[in-house]
Parts: C-alpha cells; sequence; structure tokens
C-alpha cells in the first residue's frame, strides 16, 4: 500500500515510462503500418483506383489500423504509450512511398497492359 | 508460424488470384470491347476478404504491446538473482510496511 | 495528354515484373552480403583503450539522461568528475586529440571497413542501374495512376525523350528508381527492422564512421553535458519518505 502510495505520487510529478518497452511497441505499430501500407497499396493498384480516391483508400485503411491498433492496446493508450498520436499518426507518412510504389505496381500489371 | 502468419499468407494469396481475375476480366473486356469501370463483384469481395485478413494477420504478428508504466503488473522483476549467497534478508526494508496485495507473478 | 498508350503485355512480363523482382533479390543480397564481410572484423579483440573510452561515454550518457533523478548537488559533482580541465573523464587534451585523428586516418583497418561499407552499398547498385540500362533502356514500362505536373517529367521518363506522352507514364529507368526509394518499407519487414537497406541511412553510417572515432565522441559528450539544464523531478520525494515514516511510526 505504501508502495502503491509512493508509486502514485512520483508518477504525478513526472511521468516515469519504461522506454524499452515504448520502443519495442512502437516498432510493433512501424511493423504493423508498413505492412498495412503494402497491402493496400497492392489492393488499391487491383481495384483500379486512380488519382486522390487512392490516397484517400490509403487514408481510409490506416484509419481502421489506428482503430484496429486501438484494440490491440484494449483501449488504454496511457498503458502501452505516452500519447495518442503513436497510435494516431506513428508510421502512416513512412508508409506512403511503399504504398505508392506497391500501388503503381499493382495497377500497372492489371490495369494499363 | 501462428495463426497469424496462415492468415496473412491466406490474405495475400486471396490478393493474388483477385489480381490474376481481374487481369482475365480486362482481357475478356478488350475483346468484347466494352469500357472498363470496376472489377466484378466476385473479384472485390476477394479484395475486401484479403484485405481484412492481411490487415488482422498484421494487427497480431508484431509483438504484443508490453506495458510502459513502471507499476504495472508485466514489468514486475520476478527471476531471482543467479547467485543467492549474496541476498541479505536484515535490511531496512524489514522496518516498511509490507504489502499484501504483492505477488510473484509465474 | 488524351490518347492512352496502349503496351504491350510482354513489357509487363519481361520488364516490369523482373524489374522490380531483382531489385527485391538484389536489396536481399547486398544485406546478406554486409553480414558475412561484417562479422570477421568484429572478432578480434578491440583495443582496451578504445573499450574504456566507449564506456565512459556510455556512463556520461547514462549521467545526462537519469540527471532529474538526483539532487542538484550530486549531479553538480558528478559533472564535475566527467568534465573538469584537469583530469575529468571526459576532457581530452587538444595536442591529444589531433594525434589521435591523424592516427585514425593512417590507420589501415579503418580504411580497409569504410571501403568494404562503401563496395557492400555502390557496386550492387551500379551494376543494377548498368543491367538496366544495357536491357531496359527506352521502355514505359509503368504509370503511375494519378496525374502530376509536367515538372516530374524529367524525373519520371528519364530515358525518353517523347514531349507528348503523359507525365504518368514512367520509363523503365525511373522505375528503377521509384522502386529503390520505395522498397525500403519492404525491406523492413523482411530483413527486420533496423536492417533496413535504407541507403541515406548507410549514408549517415558512413559519415559517422569518419566523425564516430572516440576521442570525437568524448568531446560531444563533454559538450552535452556541459550545456544540460539539472532539473530535479523529486522534490517531494522526502515529504514522501517522511510520510511513509510517520506512518509506520503511527502503528
Amino acid at each position: 500500500m505504501a508502495a502503491a502510495a509512493t508509486g502514485g505520487g512520483i508518477s504525478a510529478d513526472v511521468p516515469i515510462l519504461h522506454s524499452e518497452n515504448l520502443t519495442s511497441n512502437v516498432k510493433s505499430i512501424y511493423y504493423s503500418r508498413t505492412f498495412l501500407s503494402i497491402i493496400s497499396g497492392v489492393v488499391a493498384g487491383i481495384w483500379g483506383f486512380t488519382g486522390l480516391m487512392g490516397f484517400v483508400f490509403y487514408l481510409l485503411v490506416m484509419m481502421v489500423a489506428s482503430l484496429g491498433l486501438l484494440v490491440k492496446a484494449k483501449f488504454s493508450i496511457h498503458t502501452y504509450f505516452d500519447s495518442w498520436n503513436r497510435i494516431l499518426i506513428e508510421g502512416v507518412f513512412g508508409g506512403l512511398m511503399s504504398f505508392v510504389l506497391f500501388w503503381t505496381f499493382a495497377y500497372d500489371i492489371v490495369h494499363i497492359f | 508460424m501462428g495463426i497469424g502468419h496462415v492468415l496473412g499468407v491466406l490474405g495475400g494469396a486471396l490478393l493474388a488470384h483477385a489480381a490474376y481475375a481481374t487481369i482475365q476480366y480486362r482481357a475478356v473486356l478488350k475483346i468484347t470491347e466494352e469500357e472498363f469501370s470496376s472489377p466484378p463483384m466476385d473479384v472485390m469481395m476477394q479484395l475486401l476478404l484479403g484485405l481484412a485478413l492481411c490487415m488482422w494477420a498484421g494487427l497480431v504478428v508484431p509483438a504484443k504491446f508490453l506495458s510502459v508504466l513502471p507499476h504495472s503488473e508485466e514489468n514486475r522483476i520476478v527471476s531471482l538473482p543467479a547467485n543467492l549467497d549474496f541476498m541479505t534478508f536484515n535490511h531496512r526494508g524489514r522496518a516498511l510496511p509490507s504489502d499484501p496485495d504483492l505477488k510473484l507473478k509465474t | 495528354m488524351a490518347e492512352e498508350l496502349v503496351l504491350d503485355t510482354a513489357i509487363r512480363d519481361w520488364v516490369l515484373v523482373p524489374l522490380s523482382v531483382v531489385m527485391v533479390l538484389i536489396g536481399v543480397l547486398r544485406y546478406f552480403v554486409a553480414k558475412l564481410m561484417r562479422s570477421p572484423s568484429a572478432s578480434p579483440s578491440p583495443d582496451p583503450k578504445l573499450v574504456k573510452e566507449g564506456q565512459v561515454v556510455i556512463r556520461a550518457r547514462n549521467l545526462r539522461m537519469n540527471a532529474q533523478y538526483i539532487p542538484a548537488k550530486a549531479f553538480k559533482s558528478r559533472k564535475v568528475y566527467y568534465t573538469n580541465e584537469e583530469n575529468g573523464l571526459l576532457h581530452v587534451p587538444k595536442e591529444e586529440a589531433q594525434k589521435a585523428q591523424a592516427a585514425m586516418f593512417s590507420d589501415p583497418n579503418m580504411a580497409m571497413d569504410m571501403m568494404k561499407k562503401n563496395l557492400s552499398m555502390i557496386v550492387p547498385q551500379t551494376l543494377t542501374f548498368a543491367w538496366v540500362n544495357f536491357f531496359f533502356s527506352g521502355f514505359v514500362a509503368a504509370k503511375i495512376p494519378f496525374p502530376l505536373t509536367p515538372r516530374f517529367r524529367g524525373m519520371l521518363q528519364n530515358g525518353i525523350d517523347l514531349s507528348t506522352v503523359d507525365v504518368s507514364y514512367v520509363s523503365s529507368r525511373s522505375w528503377y528508381f521509384l522502386n529503390l526509394f520505395g522498397l525500403r518499407g519492404l525491406f523492413s519487414l523482411i530483413l527486420g527492422e533496423e536492417n533496413a537497406t535504407d541507403d541515406a541511412q548507410k549514408m549517415m553510417q558512413m559519415g559517422g564512421g569518419f566523425g564516430g572515432n572516440p576521442t570525437m565522441s568524448l568531446a560531444a559528450e563533454k559538450d552535452s553535458l556541459d550545456i544540460i539544464q539539472h532539473d530535479w523531478a523529486l522534490p517531494k520525494m522526502e515529504h514522501h519518505a517522511e510520510e511513509v515514516l510517520r506512518k509506520l511510526l503511527k502503528k
């Protein structure tokens, strides 16, 4: 009980985080996002999206992915991350290049020939 | 190789099949000289299913999230030191109130 | 831009797909070759002085990262221990620093290492580029599914000089470049997170190899330790302790 009380007192002053676990969590998010950006690129290409539609599709998939990550974190962000941004935007723009490449690849294979 | 990998491979195969089906469909359209508007219904279903499977795989396969809070159950150090000779029990911790809730996780 | 190009399916089967597959395979190959080249150099026991200096840097970094958890006085004394001008651990006399730098440049081992790193990056890249140039020059290989401004013509239609073709068509050589930059994500998936064969990152590492000699990192660590603002995070700690002890006494 005393330990818990002191612990609460400290974390009220300054947030103490387990930084190795945080890095591992963020890595896990990057992995999910990269994989999903590749897969969503392939899907967008086969579907035949062009122009703005493809980017909208990408954002949509990323939003669903954020939702999935939220479920994976059992809806308690602060147990696993230091801020909401980690789940919502981490890795979204990093995956954009992969998305565009695989979108182009799948679109070309399926549609332009 | 867990269930996640299997699902991911399955989703990838579905996507590949959908791509192949769309290529065939376009070839048929080229012969009948119709305009392409969107892939046929079953291809779309395959795409959505493949995307869902891959999303499941992409969320399940990477490492589980670990708690970052220093006081959570998961982060408790449970392993004993390798050399028990240096453990001391006669220290000021004895005077502090013991926490009955504190339990070692196995 | 109105006209649609009709491309032969043979281009897909014999240019687009092989090019991408080869790019991926070469990336994987490069990773393993780099790994093979790296491993023997790690085995001979390193210079004890270098190890010592590295450990000092790590200790100083730990102090810097956890500075807010110790009182101001404790931090100050530790800081003096590391950074004072006479015998601080991080302090390097000027002449010695220059000597170390000269020694590093003349050290054949170091140059060899850098050569290896360089080679594993440049050789496959040059070879693939030459291969693409030789076999696949002048194809319209791909079409990006979104419109771009004519500014991108030079970037995307490298190797075909036709100003009437719509900008979104990509020549095979430019497809090579797109692959070069876009496959990073795939590599990070299949080769593991930290092994992404990212060229920019490699470049950084190479730069780090130059400037990363131990005396330099000692000086850098000293500077950052000097400018750190100490801000004790636990001023209420003693109150907490007092509370706990009072509770004990009351029992």
